[in-house]
């Protein structure tokens, strides 16, 4: 009888290393290269609000320094600090407010964003020279004439043309089901020529999100901006993606399902804690990011994997110690695999596509070997 | 009536009881993080650098000025952010990059201040 449980048990515990040793080949065997940027004494390696950026032939990491009040532009080639770009915190061409992201889209428009307003916003050229003050004249009845803006590498503000596409946040009770309804827009576009904001009334929350009590988590998606008419959306909650047709004023739901696990849509029956909403969100697998890859005509969509301990965990900063895995599709949305990475090791929160493959920070909050005087950047390519 | 009365009592009893263990318990964990910062400030200013990114910008001049009265603990895994907010070589200022007073329950994901009632040794 021993015996036989000795070798059920020996027979599990095999099965896990077995595990282990997989999920580490798997995902060394797409690395193709680590570049190390070298930073200053008044630069942290945290990079939260940074960008890819290809001039020519050249590839940038550029980045929001808040120590610095600046723009810094690394080479990707050699990892040197290539431009930093200095701004004003006062004055009349300063941005006078805590920031929130920005866009480098050229080098004579950057955009620096204020916190939760688009209203205040710089844009400045390369030399750090003042351009413009985004003053946008708002329907003052719609929302009570309150844009809250914001930018992310999830979320990433972009210019088309004469307008930036972005994303707002929610500007009333989270908790009270009705506010999830499909008149609230998501998604908003400012005309830079005529100073003012455009409502896209495609981007609500989804049909199965509305009326319902859902952890503020799972409110806040993705979107990869194709072009200025096509949008893809990645809800955390969906196994589909959303592909939102402006032009044609049309939506598709797309599958783009995890391996690991079916999306479950369980609501709150009353406004959570901030105990249960952690609990719900770091326990349970939830999809992230969506990019698409220009370079090899492939989608990314990020799956974060649950904690199995959430006791006494936030959001913030222990969604960075979930392992993750990147769903891989081809350009007509066909499965190609999903590759594991491990906890503790890499940012889920910036993740760029550059020309040799898909870019990873090893900036993770829980790595205890992070060398403060450099940023390693990882790349892999997911085709193979 | 009797029995009202001594049910009343017996509630009365039991918060008396649950509030000074709370107090007790918080004064116990300061002293304790007193201690690890060696510090006999009775005034602590936290601050959680990375729990919250406005923090910097907000509460940095009041941080400063906070200096001649108290001791400020940053919480933060990046000690250029946290010498960027404030001198980390100031003696009032602690950085607290193993996040000790959180574990402590004294921080918090915005910034708090504590106090305690014990005489400055």
């Amino acid at each position: 009888m021993f015996k036989r449980n000795l070798v059920l048990i020996a027979s599990f515990f095999q099965a896990c290393s077995q595990q282990v040793v997989e999920t580490d080949n798997v995902f060394m065997d797409n690395f193709v290269e680590e570049i190390r940027l070298v930073l200053d004494d008044s630069t942290s390696n945290e990079f939260i609000y940074s960008q890819y950026f290809i001039e020519g032939e050249e590839e940038y990491l550029v980045s929001l320094n808040p120590i610095t009040n600046s723009v810094d532009k690394y080479s990707l080639a050699d990892g040197s600090l290539s431009k930093r770009i200095k701004f004003h915190t006062e004055g009349p061409e300063g941005i006078n407010s805590v920031m929130q992201g920005f866009t480098y889209s050229s080098s004579d428009s950057i955009f620096v964003y204020t916190k939760g307003s688009l209203r205040g916003s710089i844009i400045i050229n390369e030399d750090g020279k003042f351009v413009k003050r985004l003053n946008p004249s708002i329907d003052k009845t719609a929302h009570f004439g309150l844009v809250n803006h914001v930018s992310t590498a999830g979320n990433p503000t972009r210019l088309f043309g004469n307008r930036l596409h972005f994303m707002q946040y929610p500007l009333f009770d989270v908790y009270n089901p009705s506010n999830i309804n499909k008149n609230y827009p998501l998604s908003l576009e400012y005309d830079l020529v005529g100073d003012e904001v455009l409502y896209d009334s495609l981007i609500t929350y989804p049909e199965s999100y509305r009326d319902k009590i859902w952890p503020v988590y799972d409110l806040v998606f993705s979107r990869e901006i194709i072009s200025d008419s096509i949008y893809l959306i990645s809800w955390p909650l969906l196994d589909s993606l959303i592909w939102v047709d402006k032009k044609n004023h049309k939506t598709k739901n797309i599958l783009a399902k995890s391996n690991y696990f079916s999306a479950q849509q369980i609501p709150f029956n009353t406004p959570p804690n901030q105990e249960e909403e952690n609990e719900m969100v770091l326990g349970q697998f939830r999809y992230g990011k969506i990019l698409f890859d220009p370079y090899r005509k492939l989608y990314y969509r990020m799956v974060m994997h649950p904690l199995k301990e959430t006791d006494n965990k936030t959001f913030i900063p222990n969604i960075e110690e979930q392992k993750f895995t990147i769903i891989v599709l081809d350009e007509n949305f066909k499965f190609m695999k999903e590759v594991l990475f491990p906890s503790n090791t890499y940012s889920p929160f910036n993740i760029f596509i550059a020309k040799k493959g898909i870019m990873l920070m090893k900036n993770n909050y829980f790595d205890e070997n992070v060398n403060e005087d450099e940023l390693v950047l990882h790349i892999f390519n997911l085709e193979k | 009536m009797k029995k009202y009365f001594l049910h009343l009592f017996i509630i009365v009893l039991i918060f008396t009881f649950s509030c000074r263990q709370g107090n007790h318990n918080i004064e116990k964990r300061f002293l304790e993080l007193q201690k690890k910062i060696k510090t006999k400030e009775n005034r602590i200013l936290f601050i959680n650098l990375d729990g919250c990114p406005s923090c910097p910008i907000i509460y940095q001049d009041f941080a400063k000025e906070f200096l001649d009265s108290g001791v400020v603990v940053l919480l933060s895994k990046n000690s250029k952010k946290a010498n960027a907010f404030l001198n980390l070589a100031h003696p009032n200022v602690f950085y607290d990059r193993k996040n000790l007073s959180a574990k402590l329950r004294l921080a918090n994901d915005l910034p708090n201040l504590s106090t305690s009632r014990r005489p400055i040794h």
